[in-house]
């Protein structure tokens, strides 16, 4: 059991470790050997670029298969401008936002409610750990055969995705909340109701958090993977669609936009983490 | 001595009927609602069926070309990523200055879901068993590689300046204190990876293969032999499965001095 803690808590530190080193305030507060790493930073990215346009254009590169990198910001914001790649964001993100976002409605009242009732939580965990571990992919057929083609199967195989990760996460947030903290908030006479609202759910967001940073990394594999699969829009049908029409530079413009978005997911999650578990730094985290 | 072993006796019995008895209820449901129609058996087929099924298709040798060729996918990618991911993990933290130059590639590409990728590896490598090795391996080597530099990182300072106190060479350092104390996390890693390659794998069979359980299951769906495709992805989950508990056997039996400690 509590490897499987240790490996969940895991999971959510390697789906996204702070980003450090990639917001500019926080360098800035470091000083000055922060200001070097942050543009050292900046040197590696301009170098990585700086290659990605030299390679094809001195034909170390196959231009085919790597096109120039002007090229494809050009024939990116050619997408940006026709509101080709809008409509394909738009259905994306309407997919994504309510599978996880449906998934979390779903999980986090669930695992506060089994992490509470321990004895319930006990008889349903190897179900949960069975379905948790069964790749989310491998049901996908059964989803489409359960619910068709349409938007039905690709919310409901994101839900999937999400589900098991938040709730699994929630129940052992609330299951191991320092017993010192509920006999403490007892004795001084407080009730169920406020116990599990103020003390409770508060010492559970930590591993919640990790919870949620993992559904959505997740969902997002699983939004692509559904769109390539089986799909006439959104992004990742968008990215396999201009592959098979040999329109290369806007297949590389849609991967590094959902680069980007990764990127940005995981930043704006790591700042809703910091903001909500700022009371009570690190000490949830290997603590092992 | 006799009562704590009754004890542990009755103990076990109930631990046993408590594991089981979720996934029995689920088992009972799948058998007994599309018997009774309660649920279309056309959508899902009793287990009776699915199980029938299976046995038949592993008994004709069909089910078994598919898994051989699943797994030799799965792990030659995962594989070579082992044997990739995990000396270049040390390597990158090797110095601080190293670490750093390393380290914005590592958070970008972590971030990036490796599906995004797969058209670029298509159109690099073609449809063929390449592209397939080189998403899985690909895949599966960032956790490993992260899990890698986190547990070097983590590794208690005291450690490293008492053996250095006693003029520990680079190699023994390396050896004797790093390696260990590491080994929990790369198990963690271990076990993350095969978990993705596992994702990896299916997705990759699944667009653009002939062979292959995740090729299978797509295949039996669209030809409307539902049976079978349920024996397939029973299959698929029990070998991800059955890796996942073997790497938590090895990581218990590696990791057991911690635990004592």
């Amino acid at each position: 059991m509590t490897t499987d803690v240790r490996a969940t808590v895991m999971e959510g530190r390697l789906a996204s470790e702070p980003l450090k080193s990639w917001s500019a305030l926080k360098i800035l507060q470091r000083g000055f050997r922060g200001v070097g790493s942050f543009l050292l930073i900046l040197a590696i990215i301009f170098i990585i670029i700086a290659r990605w346009e030299a390679f094809p254009r001195f034909g170390w590169i196959d231009p085919f298969l790597l096109p120039r990198f002007s090229d494809v910001v050009q024939n990116t914001l050619n997408l940006f401008k026709t509101g080709e790649f809008f409509k394909h964001f738009n259905v994306s993100v309407v997919r994504i936002s309510v599978g996880f976002f449906g998934g979390l409605c779903l999980a986090i009242p669930l695992g506060v409610f089994m992490g509470w009732f321990k004895t319930f939580e006990e008889y349903v965990n190897p179900l949960v750990e069975a379905c948790r571990n069964s790749s989310v992919l491998t049901l996908y057929p059964i989803f489409i055969l359960l619910f068709g083609i349409g938007e039905k199967a690709k919310i409901s195989i994101i839900m999937w995705g999400t589900v098991w990760v938040v709730l699994l996460n929630a129940i052992s947030g609330v299951k191991n909340v320092d017993p010192v903290l509920i006999k403490s908030a007892r004795s001084m006479g407080m009730r169920d109701l406020s116990l599990l609202w103020r003390v409770i759910l508060p010492a559970a967001t930590p591993s919640i958090i990790t919870g949620i940073r993992l559904g959505a990394a997740n969902s997002i594999l699983i939004l692509i993977a559904a769109e390539m699969i089986g799909s006439n829009a959104g992004l990742g049908y968008m990215i396999f669609y201009y592959e098979a029409r040999y329109a290369i530079p806007e297949m590389y413009g849609g991967v590094v936009f959902l680069a980007i978005m990764g990127l940005a997911v995981n930043e704006a999650l790591f700042r809703l983490e910091r903001r909500l578990t700022s009371w009570h730094e690190k000490s949830i985290y290997f603590g092992t | 001595m006799t009562l704590p072993l009754a004890k542990k006796k009755g103990l076990t019995a109930q631990f046993v009927f408590r594991k089981t008895v979720a996934i029995a209820t689920f088992l009972f449901i799948w058998q007994v609602f599309p018997t009774l129609e309660i649920i279309s058996p056309r959508t899902l087929p009793p287990l009776s069926v699915v199980l029938t099924k299976l046995w038949q298709t592993i008994a004709s040798g069909e089910m078994r070309i598919h898994i051989a060729i699943s797994l030799k996918r799965a792990l030659s990618g995962f594989s070579a990523a082992v044997a990739v991911a995990i000396p270049l993990g040390f390597l990158m933290v090797w110095s601080k200055k190293v670490h750093q130059f390393f380290n914005p590639i590592v958070q970008l590409f972590r971030n990036t879901s490796s599906l995004a990728l797969y058209p670029v590896v298509l159109l690099i490598f073609g449809i063929g068993e390449t592209a397939k090795f080189i998403i899985i391996f690909w895949t599966a080597a960032w956790p490993l590689l992260i899990s890698v530099i986190d547990g070097v990182r983590a590794v208690d300072a005291i450690y490293v300046k008492a053996a250095k106190s006693m003029s520990i060479s680079t190699v023994a350092l390396f050896f004797r204190v790093i390696l260990p104390s590491t080994i929990p996390y790369i198990l963690t890693g271990l076990r993350i990876s095969a978990t993705r390659s596992m994702v990896a794998l299916v997705a990759a069979e699944m667009l653009g293969a002939s062979s292959g359980l995740g090729y299978l299951i797509f295949d039996t769906q669209n030809k409307d032999e539902i049976d079978k495709m349920y024996a397939a992805i029973i299959t698929l989950i029990s070998i991800g499965m059955i890796l996942n508990f073997g790497l938590i056997r090895l990581e218990r039996r590696l990791t057991v001095w911690k635990r004592s400690a």
